[in-house]
């Protein structure tokens, strides 16, 4: 009661002593994430909201920029490959300081990568690592299994902490306000699942970050976000798509679409009779009315998609078999099918909440126009997932986000991997060895061209399956304030380091 | 209970027991056709069951699932929408009004069917416990305890999610979460009739149980029952909406009011009539359904009568 | 008394035994595991076993249930939670916290605006008095709580930019989930005291009273309310109690760290200690406050007192 009173009081003052705006360098940035923080131990995660956040606070050895496929030192200054593409020898760069003000050595970068080898959420990106040694205090050698050409785009997940602050907090990290990071911020307060903020690192070897404090809330229901944004508690926000229209026509605000690093696809279980039909599956990749798909999903904002992974991405192929919406063509394939007349092909899952439910109901009425008749389950995300690894489903609506380097669609479809594909192309039906040859020599060779010929081929033979339907790459609908100036909106991890306030 | 003109009737028990029926039941309606607010409710009700019935026959069902994305949110034909839509369109360009015709189907359904089956389930074990008593009294209403001790979305929630989507599904979840508040309604109901002396005259004239609670404890706790279960079926239609809401409802394109209003959530700022029209319908179903069980539990009370 | 009160505190052992229980079987019937799920799609089977193994996960059910019980009983630990790795105990007492808060103001604001209206459309039964709040009681009673929040928030956050659409910065962030819930309860509670009242009233004692000539307000206040009082009471028990972890929607809409959309996050992500310990503390909390109810109609109706004072509970 007398916290609400002197609340009340203060709230009283403050209206009548109009207080003078604070300078603009000491604004507060407001963000929000669409979850709560789940740990701040980024080699204890694997979901994206924490990966979004912890971006801002933790770097990778190399960092591959989204927008332009390059890769830029961070950890490490420089890199060289030894010539049976095995040893991979990393320059630290010298002077680095962790937040807590302790100097970074190649020990904290061994102690790192090694603890994220131990890590199940995140030591699949190091698959490949044989061993990680320190030759001296800046410089680092890692030493690969076998080839692995997207090596450095996986390295790039995993963040240098300090080996200090790690073993001091000991079980606890992840769950307290930890200094353990290089980036651009530190934290200064932690409450994961009411608000956390941040201040820029003075030390920060790039130049201290212009803007000096960040204000972060987990918002999950996206129209309560939408409001707190434009009542101005939120600066920066990615919007609702529903609202789009009327955000982009106010002066009050900036916007930008971005297409996202991430695809959106239709799995058909080959193995569920009458989907082991060839004609059956190619009718329904001839059937998919991507542009419908992605007018109820995205209003028409999405960009239609050709290829499983997004072009902008190592090694994605530009051209080879496209299936694109011919409704004509999908009926004459149920003609040459073992049902000319149309038939029941089993049941459509999807994941409640989001878009896929949208994309599941299109595909469904898009099904029925030529004869195939299906049914929905909509499922919580969970149990969505498990049966879609246990290829319990006959169709399925979902998406995925490559990061970076058509590699990362590896293990959607690589047999030996087991666990992670949806399809199971191990079995009579197709020659799976030959898929499995080309991802492993994908990541063989180093050479971009030679990568490229060999994707296009792998793509070509899952697309020939009709068994993972490319639809489409969704947006991302970015608004902030004018106050803010962002020079680049990146397709999934903003970089709050390049933001700075407007002057006015 | 004392009944008007009981007091002076003067005969047998069994007598008593039938002229206290006939005339109760007469006096009811009586009273309950009094009651004008209670009567509408019970023709919207009636209207509603009958429009569900006959949906087929006002817009086929195919009508409800036809998609045209050209008329994605499209403003209702009064409103200057495409003619013929007098709801307009939901986000995938479907007729919002067949939507909302067919949706009644699956609601009424879910509100009816839940509330009938807490009534047979919750109705039948409260009488059984209540009149047995002794240690399966104890050990039913310990584990009710138990049960209504969780609370009931996040109960219906986990059995959803263990059991799968689906209407059947959905409608047990719910039920199941409703059968406690009934079992002891009925229990104490029944305690209370138990300790009354005809039943006792009964019971020391050799009728088995089971007889003696569908003819005796049953009828008798008849009214207490009817109101109760109109009040369930508001609350039902609503749980199933917010388990809609929490992305647990029944599976689309099926529609249902709960379903079509949090699949209009998203729009409604830019096209509010996507939650306007399934909302109202909640509201009218679930006011028609409370006016008419308020008019019931007057009707049925001899104390309230005017 | 007193013996009555112990009896009912040893009573919830068996019922923090039994639902614990029935909810591990449950969400072990969800299908999936932890590791699966925490880690995602793409994940490796062996990523996922490591992880299953490392949340002990892999344990068949009964095992895991025993070491659970016995840690809660004996050593109050409700283990950590799969996801965050904190323990649960700590979790939980960070939101008991707000959602007791959301809960209680919604109660209170439901009596402030339905107890009186209830009252004055009883005495005014059939008259407008009585129309106009009963139906507007129903009307509010079949709105879904998350499209009153969402309305509220387009008027006190945008429009006027009263109140914050999101978070617990201050005690502002508390007005619109009050009103919010307050509101569809405040119309059950108004239609509750409405029937009740109307029952008392048609009573003997205050018909008597009324004939022995006392004015018709002090017999309402003095005689009927005392009594109309008592189902008031459960209800507004009963509502209290279902609040604190039932209010999901609006938690998530206001963005309000609770207990039940913390409950939520954890029958989606399979986190079995997560979802085990928030029941079992909202089933004590829950059992608390209907011993409440029951001790204030104890002090409320002197027979009731003398009945708990007997050797009946």
């Amino acid at each position: 009661m007398k916290k609400v009173r002197m609340a009340l009081l203060v709230t009283l003052v403050l209206m009548v002593f109009a207080f003078p705006a604070p300078g603009a360098e000491e604004r507060t940035l407001n963000l929000s994430t669409l979850a709560p923080l789940t740990t701040i131990d980024p080699h204890a995660t694997s979901n994206i909201q924490d990966i979004i956040f912890h971006r801002q606070i933790f770097e990778p050895l190399f960092f591959q920029n989204e927008a332009t496929g390059k890769y830029e030192p961070r950890v490490a200054e420089s890199y060289s490959i030894s010539d049976d593409n095995l040893t991979y020898t990393f320059n630290i760069r010298k002077g680095i300081k962790f937040h807590n003000g302790e100097a970074l050595k190649a020990d904290d970068v061994v102690f790192s990568l090694n603890r994220a080898l131990k890590s199940s959420k995140v030591r699949s990106y190091l698959a490949s690592v044989a061993e990680v040694k320190a030759l001296d205090d800046y410089t680092v050698t890692i030493r690969l299994g076998q080839p692995n050409a997207a090596f450095l785009n996986s390295q790039n997940m995993i963040m240098i902490l300090s080996r200090k602050e790690v073993e001091e907090q000991g079980d606890e990290f992840g769950t307290k306000l930890t200094l353990a990071g290089t980036g651009p911020f530190y934290l200064t307060s932690l409450q994961h699942d009411v608000e956390w903020t941040c201040a820029a690192f003075a030390d920060y070897y790039r130049g201290a970050a212009a803007i000096k404090k960040l204000h972060y809330v987990p918002i999950t229901e996206a129209s309560a976000g939408l409001i707190a944004f434009e009542s101005g508690e939120l600066d920066w926000y990615i919007a609702p798509i529903a609202n789009w229209d009327a955000l982009t026509n106010n002066p009050k605000y900036r916007t930008e679409l971005v297409t996202a690093n991430h695809i959106s696809y239709v799995a058909v279980n080959y193995e569920h009779p009458p989907l082991n039909d060839d004609n059956i599956r190619l009718a329904i990749a001839y059937a998919i009315d991507k542009d419908a798909m992605n007018i109820a999903c995205y209003d028409g904002n999405a960009v239609n998609a050709d290829f499983m992974a997004p072009p902008e991405n190592t090694g994605a192929p530009t051209k080879g078999v496209v299936y694109n919406y011919d409704p004509e063509k999908a009926r004459e394939y149920v003609k040459k099918s073992a049902f000319p007349n149309g038939t029941k092909i089993g049941i459509i899952n999807c994941s409640a909440g989001g878009y896929f439910e949208k994309m599941a109901q299109v595909l469904q009425s898009n099904l029925a126009d030529i004869g195939l008749i299906c049914d929905i389950n909509r499922l919580d995300s969970a149990t969505n997932l498990e049966m879609a690894r246990n290829q319990k489903y006959d169709l399925l609506c979902t998406g995925l986000s490559p990061y970076g380097d058509y590699e990362s669609l590896r293990m959607y479809s690589y047999t030996k991997m087991k666990g992670a594909y949806m399809v199971k192309y191990e079995g009579e039906k197709f020659d799976y060895k030959t898929m499995d040859d080309l991802w492993d020599a994908g990541i063989a060779t180093t050479d971009l061209g030679e990568r490229e010929t060999i994707y296009s081929r792998l793509s070509d033979w899952i697309a020939g399956t009709a068994t993972l339907l490319p639809i489409f790459h969704k947006v991302q609908p970015y608004a902030w304030t004018p106050n803010l100036v962002v020079p680049v909106n990146y397709p999934n991890y903003p970089q709050v380091y390049e933001w700075s306030w407007a002057k006015k | 209970m004392a009944v008007a003109g009981v007091s002076t009737f003067n005969s047998t028990q069994e007598e008593v027991l039938i002229f206290k029926k006939e005339s109760r039941w007469k006096e009811v309606i009586r009273r309950l056709k009094k009651d004008r607010l209670a009567m509408l409710g019970l023709a919207v009700v009636c209207a509603m069951i009958l429009f569900a019935l006959l949906a087929d026959a006002i817009v086929p069902y195919s009508v409800a699932l036809k998609m045209n994305l050209k008329l994605k949110l499209a403003l209702p034909s009064w409103a200057g929408g495409p003619a013929g839509y007098w709801f307009g369109c939901d986000g995938y360009g479907r007729d919002l009004f067949a939507r909302c015709l067919h949706g009644s189907r699956v609601s009424l359904l879910i509100g009816f069917a839940t509330s009938f089956a807490t009534l047979a389930v919750g109705s039948l074990l409260g009488a059984l416990v209540g009149y047995v008593g002794g240690r399966l009294d104890d050990l039913v209403m310990r584990a009710l305890d138990i049960f209504s001790a969780i609370p009931s979305t996040l109960f219906a929630m986990a059995v959803v999610a263990a059991m799968g989507p689906g209407i059947v599904n959905i409608c047990i979840a719910i039920s199941l979460t409703n059968i406690p508040g009934f079992v002891r309604i009925v229990r104490s109901s029944v305690l209370n009739v138990a300790e009354q002396e005809y039943i006792e005259a009964a019971r020391a004239g050799g009728a088995s149980i089971p007889y003696i609670l569908v003819k005796h404890v049953l009828p008798n706790t008849v009214g207490t029952l009817i109101v109760q279960t109109t009040a369930n079926v508001a609350s039902m239609i609503l749980t199933a909406a917010t388990l809609s809401f929490l992305g647990l409802g029944i599976n689309p394109p099926q529609p249902e009011w709960g379903a079509l209003v949090s699949e209009g959530k998203e729009f409604l700022r830019t096209a509010p009539h996507l939650i306007l029209f399934p909302g109202v319908m909640i509201c009218v179903a679930s006011f028609s359904m409370s006016v008419l069980g308020d008019g019931l539990r007057d009707a049925l009370d001899p104390r309230l009568r005017n | 008394m007193h013996r009555f009160i112990f009896k009912r505190l040893l009573m919830m052992i068996p019922i923090v035994i039994g639902v614990s229980f029935l909810i591990f079987v449950i969400i072990d019937m969800i299908p999936g595991d932890p590791g699966s799920n925490l880690l995602g799609a793409g994940a490796r089977q062996e990523d996922i076993d490591m992880l299953n193994e490392e949340l002990g996960y892999n344990r068949p059910l009964l095992q895991r249930y025993g070491k659970y019980m016995y840690d809660a009983l004996f050593r109050f630990d409700l283990g950590k939670s799969y996801a965050t790795k904190k323990p649960v105990v700590t979790e939980i007492s960070n939101r008991l916290p707000i959602s007791l808060t959301v809960a209680f103001n919604a109660i209170l604001f439901s009596l402030v605006f339905g107890v009186p209206l209830g009252v004055l459309s009883a005495v005014k039964q059939n008259t407008l008095f009585d129309r106009i709040p009963t139906g507007l009681a129903l009307l509010l009673a079949a709105q879904p709580a998350f499209l009153i929040g969402l309305l509220l928030m387009l008027i006190f956050s945008l429009r006027l930019g009263w109140f914050p659409a999101n978070g617990i910065a201050s005690w502002k962030s508390y007005v619109m989930p009050m009103i919010a819930l307050g509101l569809p309860y405040g119309g059950r509670q108004l239609r509750f005291t409405r029937s009740s009242m109307l029952e008392t009233i048609r009573q003997d004692y205050v018909r008597t009273a009324k004939a022995k000539g006392a004015t018709a307000r002090l017999v309402i206040w003095k005689h009927a309310m005392k009594n109309a009082l008592l189902p008031v009471i459960t209800v507004a028990g009963n509502s209290f109690g279902i609040l604190i972890g039932g209010a999901i929607a609006t938690e998530t809409l206001f963005g309000l760290p609770g207990l039940g959309s913390f409950i939520v996050a954890g029958i989606k992500q399979k986190d079995v200690p997560v979802v085990t310990g928030g029941i079992i503390v909202f089933a004590v909390v829950f059992s608390f406050v209907i011993l409440a109810v029951d001790l204030s109609y104890a002090f409320v109706d002197p027979r009731i007192r003398a009945k708990y004072s007997g050797r009946r509970g």
